[in-house]
C-alpha cells in the first residue's frame, strides 16, 4: 500500500515541463512577488498577470483549467485577511454585530481585501503549476542552484520524501486500531471521549517516537554509504537559449506589469 | 460441525485496478488450525484484511459465525475475529504492554474488573504477565510478537488470524511461539512462509497463488507434491 496523496507532478511533455527548473523556480517566485507589489484594486494589471498565468497553463498541456481547478483548497488561507476588511479606515459600507463587537466594513478596506484574495489566488496556481511540472527533485537542486542554504534544502528532501512513508505508517496505526475496535453485544462500545481522546495522544506519540528512531537509522545508513552534507544528483540541469530567452521575456512582462500597475 | 468462518467468491482490486483477489473460497470448521500458504504478492494479507472487515470485496460474501458481514455487525464481528498484523509495531500503538492489551476490551465497553481480568489472561496465555507494566517499543521482536496475539486475546476472539507470525524470529522465541500457537485452544488461520512450521503445526494448509486458491486439504499430502509446490513459489520443508 502507498500513499501517495501528496505527489503532484503531472507527467507531461510540454515546454513548460522541458524548461529548466532553475527557470521554472525564478519565475515562480518573480510572479508572486510582483503579484505582491501590485497595487490594491489594479484590476486591469490583476487581469493582466491573470493572462499570464493562463499563458502559461496552456504552454504546459495540462489543459487551461489545471490550475483554477486546484486553487481552490489555498482559498480558506486567504481568509486570514479577512481583518482587514474592519481595520482599514474609510467610508463604511455596512456595520454588523458579531458576538460582543460592532464591526464596520468600509470601502478601503473592502477594496484591499478582495485584492489580497485575487493576490493569493494568482499565485497560488503559479506554485501548483510549479510542483505540476516539475519532479520534485528538481526543484529541489534548483534551489540549490540558486544557493539556498543547503540545510533548508535537505530539510525540504527529506520532508517530502518520509512524507510518504510516515502517511503510510499513519495508516498502518489507524488500521490497526480499526481491527480492534469491536463492540460486545448488549454493552455501549467505544468507550468515553476522554479515552478515545487518550488513545489518539499514545498514537501520536508512538508515531513521534518511531520517526524519531527512524531518523537515527537512516542517518547511519546515509553515514555508511558516504553521505558528506551534500545531496548528489546524475542530472546536471543545463540551461538553454530556449531558457534565458523564457526567463528574459517573462521579467520582462512582469516590469511592464507593474509599471501598468501604477499608471 | 459447523463452520465458524465461510469465505464464498470472494473478488478484491486495489485502487491501480490489480485484481488481488480473484474468487476465493473456503471455510474454517470450530478447533481447525489451518496455514495460509503461497508466494508474495499472492493476496494472503489481503485476504485476511478481509476476514474482519477492513476491507471489503467488491463481490463474494464472507460469513462469521454463521453471520454475514455486513456494515452493521463489523463491530461484532471484530471481537469475533483477532487479526494480528504481520509487524508487530503496527499492532502496538500505546505506549505500555497493558494499555495496549486492554484497548480491545476497553473499546467493547466491558467494566474495568472485566477489563483487568482479560488483560491478565491474555497475557498469561502467551506467557507475558511481568511485561504488563513494559514500554511496548522497548521489547524484543519476540516479545512484541507475543503482546501483539495478547492484544486480540483479551477480546476472547473465537478465529485468531495471523499474518506471518514467526517471521524476523531467533530459534528460539519461534519455538515459544510455536507451542503457544500450539496450546492455544482456538481456530487459527496462520498466513505464513515457515513451511517447517506448517509441517509441525497444521493439519490442514490453503495455498493460494495470483489470488486463487490453488489447493485445500491435507498438509502431509499438499507438502509431498513437490512439483506443485515449486509451481507455486514454494519449498517442500
Amino acid at each position: 500500500m502507498h500513499f501517495d496523496a501528496f505527489d503532484r507532478f503531472h507527467e507531461n511533455e510540454s515546454f513548460i515541463h522541458r524548461l529548466d527548473p532553475r527557470v521554472k523556480v525564478v519565475l515562480t517566485v518573480a510572479f508572486i512577488l510582483s503579484n505582491a507589489l501590485l497595487p490594491d484594486g489594479a484590476w486591469t494589471t490583476f487581469a493582466l498577470s491573470w493572462f499570464l498565468l493562463l499563458f502559461a497553463n496552456a504552454l504546459s498541456n495540462l489543459g487551461l483549467t489545471f490550475t483554477l481547478k486546484r486553487s481552490f483548497i489555498a482559498l480558506p488561507f486567504a481568509l486570514v485577511a479577512v481583518t482587514v476588511l474592519f481595520s482599514i479606515p474609510g467610508n463604511p459600507l455596512t456595520t454588523f454585530h458579531f458576538l460582543m463587537w460592532d464591526l464596520t466594513i468600509t470601502d478601503a478596506g473592502l477594496l484591499r481585501f478582495v485584492s489580497i484574495v485575487i493576490r493569493s489566488w494568482l499565485s497560488v496556481q503559479m506554485a501548483i503549476l510549479l510542483v505540476a511540472t516539475t519532479r520534485f527533485p528538481d526543484i529541489v537542486h534548483a534551489l540549490e542552484h540558486l544557493r539556498v542554504p543547503s540545510i533548508l534544502t535537505t530539510i525540504i528532501a527529506f520532508l517530502y520524501r518520509y512524507l510518504f512513508v510516515l502517511a503510510d505508517e499513519v495508516f498502518r496505526l489507524l488500521r490497526a486500531r480499526e481491527a480492534r475496535s469491536a463492540a460486545a453485544p448488549g454493552l455501549k462500545s467505544g468507550g468515553s471521549v476522554a479515552w478515545r481522546a487518550q488513545v489518539v495522544g499514545n498514537m501520536a506519540g508512538q508515531l513521534f517516537l518511531r520517526s524519531y528512531e527512524r531518523s537515527d537509522r537512516v542517518y547511519n545508513a546515509m553515514l555508511a554509504r558516504g553521505y558528506t552534507g551534500h545531496m548528489q544528483t546524475m542530472n546536471p540541469h543545463e540551461l538553454h537559449r530556449v531558457d534565458f530567452v523564457t526567463l528574459i521575456f517573462a521579467i520582462l512582462f512582469m516590469i511592464l506589469l507593474q509599471l501598468a500597475g501604477r499608471l | 460441525m459447523t463452520n465458524v468462518l465461510e469465505v464464498h467468491d470472494l473478488h478484491f482490486s486495489y485502487h491501480d485496478h490489480h485484481p488481488a483477489l480473484r474468487g476465493v473460497s473456503f471455510e474454517l470448521c470450530a478447533g481447525d488450525k489451518v496455514a495460509l500458504v503461497g508466494p508474495n504478492g499472492a493476496g494472503k494479507s489481503t485476504l485476511m484484511l478481509h476476514l474482519n472487515g477492513i476491507l471489503t470485496g467488491h463481490s463474494g460474501d464472507v460469513m462469521v459465525g454463521g453471520n454475514h458481514l455486513t456494515r452493521d455487525n463489523l463491530p461484532a464481528t471484530r471481537a469475533m475475529v483477532g487479526l494480528v498484523f504481520q509487524n508487530p509495531d503496527d499492532q502496538l500503538f500505546s505506549p505500555t504492554v497493558f494499555e495496549d492489551v486492554a484497548f480491545g476490551p476497553l473499546h467493547m465497553g466491558l467494566p474495568k474488573d472485566e477489563v483487568i481480568a482479560c488483560v491478565d489472561s491474555a497475557l498469561n496465555a502467551v506467557r507475558m504477565s511481568n511485561y504488563r507494566d513494559r514500554l511496548s517499543h522497548h521489547l524484543s521482536v519476540g516479545e512484541k510478537k507475543r503482546i501483539a496475539i495478547a492484544t486480540v486475546l483479551s477480546m476472547n476472539p473465537q478465529i485468531l488470524v495471523l499474518d506471518e507470525p514467526s517471521a524476523g524470529l531467533d530459534p528460539r522465541a519461534r519455538r515459544t511461539l510455536i507451542n503457544l500457537l500450539r496450546e492455544l485452544p482456538i481456530t487459527m488461520l496462520v498466513s505464513t512462509h515457515d513451511m517447517r512450521l506448517v509441517e509441525e503445526l497444521f493439519p490442514r494448509t490453503i495455498v493460494m497463488d495470483e489470488g486463487l486458491v490453488v489447493a485445500d486439504g491435507k498438509t502431509k499430502e499438499i507438502l509431498a507434491d513437490e512439483k506443485f509446490l515449486n509451481e507455486h513459489g514454494l519449498e517442500k520443508p
